[in-house]
């Protein structure tokens, strides 16, 4: 029986490498989720939205919007229970409809959602929505903020002229950081 | 170099631009640290400012972890020159991102404290915190190379100095020219007061323009020129009077033949005139400085000395203190000095002045008035005897003629009488020896047969000699007359007799007088005596074995006051007045003496013609005469034998003993006389007296003065009364009747 334990040992070895690898991509993956959940609100330091989203009543929270595959999992409700953002208590809305997009101060619109990004920038830019993304080329599509990786760093673009549009100041600080888009032209068929 | 010895032109000069080029230096290197200090700030301030705005865009990579972002946000500060290095810290204060121009330099890991800018080793740290929104995101931390703004800071200094340099050359100009406003004025009164002593112009002043104090000194100076003008012509005229009185205090000591004194405290002699010389033989120079103690006073007795001290001692005056003193050439003078002291205004003893004299004159013209007062008083005394000696000798002469005249020429009897008349004749000229040798002074010069005289004194003398001493003679008897007064010659030889007693003293010796007539002519004129003219002379030597003398005596023999006899033996006179005896009878005396060895007087006297000769005393017969005598002497027996004597020539005498009762007879009677006799000395009136009288009577009458001594009058002033002869007594027959008739005969 001493081959056993070796064996044993290998296996055990096995499963924690596996489950060290797993939790490490794991990790991996939660930590970039965690960062850009991190980047909301550190976007909105940067943000002036319109005075129409009636940031300064106080006793409304700052809603953020999920919209589309939630890649977050519990992050943005463990991050934003104690953190504020716009001094504001944030509230975490996993939106099912569209229509929900209005009452949002923040849009996360997931990957997946390529098909109504139209239809959901149509509604969240006429109601002081900031939209935010992760996919790419959002940011030509209209994506108020995109971001992406580079070089292990997160990065991201700023449609300013569509922020702007909607009524959203965004400090040249930003900025000066960030890779300025432009929303494309459609291509005509 | 010595700064302070120069010019105060000079000086102000230097001051003045000391003074600028310190103030533009000041300024110049205040306004250099000015500058650098603003460059300072300034750059400060720039840095502060890029590091705030660098800070403000790393706010967002601070955010999103964005270093390279960052990194590139703070090469930004590149701009900047002399960037050194940038970093940027965390939140944490973790660095985050940083940047130098060093490559090797490593930042600190952590941030530093926050510091708005400090300079440490040559450059500008600044940390600032970078803030968004209130919020610290993290820190910038700044460093800055200093080395811009000091080259900066030096170019400015640099454009700055040419116009510092010309402020200086200006600032030197300026006080060359302004500095004269102080210091020419000035300048001027010390080439004026260098002047003022040599201008002769006194009233010179400063012209007094300013009103600073420039103005008070020139203002000052004037009054102390004037007073110095003042105080001058005071000195002036205080000199004056002194030199004045400097001459007349001279001419007055000068011409005083006493000499003035001073000594001083301590009795040292501070000054002698300079008749000194000419009492002590000393000169004032010589006797300078020397005290009393030191004054060797040759001669002085201690009492005088002693006296003269003790009053010096307590400050009394002393006069006329009297003492010998032998000069410097040895002779012994007498001097008497007088001194007063010299108190201060403390009645404090200062000194002592006086004068001294010589006295020795004095003294010796006071032992010549005693002698003279001796021998007048030996005069008056031996008159006085004499007198009475001549009634005597008139009374033995008269009554021994009368017996005389009374017998036959070869009686025995009368033969006796004869020598009883040679005798009382010499017993009359004896007295009249005496007689004129008492009457002092008057000289009668008659042609003389010396030997005469000689005889007489030789018999006076040996009479006086002791028998030690032999008396010798050698009288040539027929020689020529001279013209002599006999009792200056009589007194010549007792003099020099007496000097040859006295020579030879105690001892044995010899004295020898002899006379002879010598010729002195060209070839054979006398060896000692060079002197004597061609001619006749007697020669009356006398010598003697005596002590003799040196030729130092020998040649002072015949000066007044010289003797080598003790005081009161001698008043030194004898040789002197001897001397001047012979001198006026016109002959030479000499001596020859060597000490021990004896001394020999030569006394050469000119012979006279012999037609001056009075006619030989012959015999002759008396003449008489028939006339009335009126004859007057109080002397009972003088009178008695003029009666007979005259009555046996032949007059008819009438005798009166009283000059009152002949007055009043003649007054009765004047024409009863024609010859009046009178004796001189008689009691109620004097023979002169009587005949001043009897001339109111009479003028013309014949009147014979007839006297034993002459002491109240002399021929010479009888005469001026008006009488006709004069008699001394005793009378021989001879003289008288020769008188008589003479006064009787038609004049």
């Amino acid at each position: 029986m001493k081959q056993r334990p070796l064996i044993s040992i290998l296996i055990a070895f096995l499963f924690v490498q596996t489950g060290v690898v797993y939790a490490y991509a794991q990790q991996q993956v939660d930590e970039e989720y965690l960062v850009k959940a991190v980047f909301f609100e550190r976007f909105s330091r940067f943000i002036e939205w319109p005075p129409e989203a009636e940031l300064d009543s106080p006793g409304v929270p700052f809603v953020i919007g999920v919209i589309g595959d939630n890649p977050f999992g519990s992050l943005l409700d463990t991050l934003y229970a104690t953190k504020s953002i716009k001094n504001k208590q944030v509230e975490v809305r996993y939106l099912a409809s569209i229509d929900e997009i209005k009452n949002c101060h923040l849009l996360y619109i997931a990957q997946n959602d390529k098909n109504r990004l139209k239809e959901i920038l149509r509604h969240s830019s006429s109601s002081s929505v900031l939209t935010i993304a992760d996919s790419m080329g959002f940011g030509q599509r209209g994506v108020g903020i995109n971001m992406y990786l580079e070089d292990g760093q997160i990065r991201f673009e700023i449609n300013n002229k569509a922020l702007s549009k909607s009524g959203f100041i965004v400090s040249s600080l930003l900025l000066k950081v960030a890779r300025v888009v432009h929303t494309a032209e459609k291509v005509k068929r | 170099m010595k700064p302070l010895q120069s010019s105060i032109s000079t000086k102000l000069f230097a001051i003045i631009v000391l003074v600028a080029f310190v103030s533009l230096l000041l300024s110049y290197g205040l306004s250099g640290w000015i500058q650098y200090l603003s460059f300072k700030e300034a750059m400060v301030e720039k840095v502060q400012v890029n590091a705030r705005l660098v800070g403000e865009y790393c706010v967002v990579p601070l955010t999103f972890g964005d270093e390279a972002g960052a990194l590139e946000m703070l090469k930004k500060l590149k701009t900047i020159r002399r960037t050194e290095a940038v970093q940027l810290y965390d939140k944490e204060e973790k660095l985050f991102a940083a940047y130098s121009r060093d490559k090797q330099f490593t930042p600190p890991a952590f941030a530093p404290p926050l510091n708005p800018g400090t300079f440490r080793q040559g450059s500008l740290y600044v940390v600032l915190a970078v803030n968004y929104e209130g919020e610290q995101y993290g820190t910038i931390a700044v460093q800055a190379g200093c080395g811009e703004f000091k080259e900066k800071t030096l170019a400015i200094l640099v454009r700055l100095l040419p116009g510092m340099l010309a402020l200086l050359v200006l600032s030197g100009l300026l006080a060359f020219r302004l500095q004269r406003l102080v210091s020419a004025p000035i300048l001027d009164l010390a080439d004026i007061t260098k002047e003022i002593s040599g201008k002769t112009d006194k009233t010179f002043r400063l012209a007094e323009e300013r009103k600073d104090e420039i103005g008070e000194l020139y203002g000052a100076y004037n009054a102390m020129l004037d007073r110095l003008s003042q105080h001058e012509q005071m000195r002036d005229r205080a000199e004056h009077e002194l030199r004045r009185s400097g001459q007349k205090f001279r001419d007055l000591i000068e011409s005083i033949t006493e000499c003035f004194w001073e000594v001083d405290k301590e009795l040292r002699l501070i000054y002698a005139s300079p008749i000194l010389e000419q009492i002590t033989g000393y000169s004032p120079g010589e006797t300078m400085g020397l005290g009393l103690d030191e004054l060797t006073l040759p001669g002085s007795s201690e009492n005088s000395l002693a006296h003269v001290v003790a009053a010096m001692h307590a400050r009394k005056p002393f006069k006329m203190v009297e003492d010998l003193f032998i000069r410097k050439d040895g002779k012994k003078v007498f001097l008497e000095s007088s001194g007063t002291p010299i108190m201060d205004n403390n009645n404090l003893l200062q000194g002592y002045r006086g004068i001294t004299r010589d006295i020795s004159e004095q003294r010796s013209l006071a032992g010549q008035l005693r002698q003279s007062q001796k021998m007048e008083a030996i005069g008056t005394l031996a008159g006085g005897i004499a007198h009475d000696f001549n009634n005597i000798l008139t009374a033995i002469l008269g009554y021994s003629e009368i017996a005389r005249m009374g017998l036959p020429p070869d009686d025995p009897v009368g033969k006796n009488l004869d020598e009883v008349i040679n005798a009382g004749n010499r017993a009359t000229e004896l007295v009249k020896q005496i007689l004129t040798f008492s009457r002092q002074g008057k000289e009668d010069f008659k042609p003389l047969q010396v030997q005469l005289i000689i005889k007489e004194a030789l018999k006076l003398l040996r009479s006086s000699l002791p028998t030690t001493i032999q008396l010798k003679e050698s009288i040539a008897a027929d020689t020529g007359l001279i013209l002599a007064d006999p009792t200056q010659i009589h007194q010549v030889l007792m003099n020099l007799c007496t000097n040859a007693k006295h020579a030879i003293g105690d001892e044995n010796g010899i004295l020898t007088v002899s006379l002879s007539q010598i010729q002195v002519t060209n070839s054979a004129a006398i060896a000692a005596c060079p002197q004597l003219e061609q001619g006749s002379y007697l020669d009356l030597a006398i010598s003697d074995t005596g002590c003799g003398m040196d030729g130092v005596t020998r040649a002072k023999i015949f000066d007044p006051f010289f003797t080598t006899k003790e005081k009161e033996k001698g008043t030194g006179l004898g040789l002197a007045v001897v001397h001047g005896i012979i001198e006026q009878h016109k002959g030479k005396i000499t001596v020859a003496s060597e000490p021990a060895q004896g001394t020999v007087f030569h006394i050469y006297l000119p012979v006279i013609e012999e037609e001056q000769q009075e006619e030989q005393i012959i015999i002759e017969d008396d003449s008489g005469g028939s006339e009335r005598i009126l004859f007057v002497d109080d002397e009972k027996s003088i009178a008695n034998i003029m009666q007979i004597i005259l009555s046996s020539l032949g007059y008819k005498v009438t005798v009166f003993n009283s000059s009152t009762e002949a007055l009043a007879a003649y007054t009765k009677n004047p024409d009863n006389f024609d010859l009046v006799i009178t004796d001189m000395t008689m009691p109620e009136m004097t023979g002169t007296a009587l005949a001043k009288k009897l001339f109111t009577l009479q003028p013309n009458l014949p009147v014979i003065l007839c006297t034993g001594y002459s002491e109240a009058i002399d021929e010479k002033t009888a005469k001026g009364l008006g009488i006709r002869e004069f008699l001394l007594k005793p009378v021989d027959k001879h003289t008288l009747a020769k008188v008589v008739r003479k006064a009787l005969n038609p004049a």
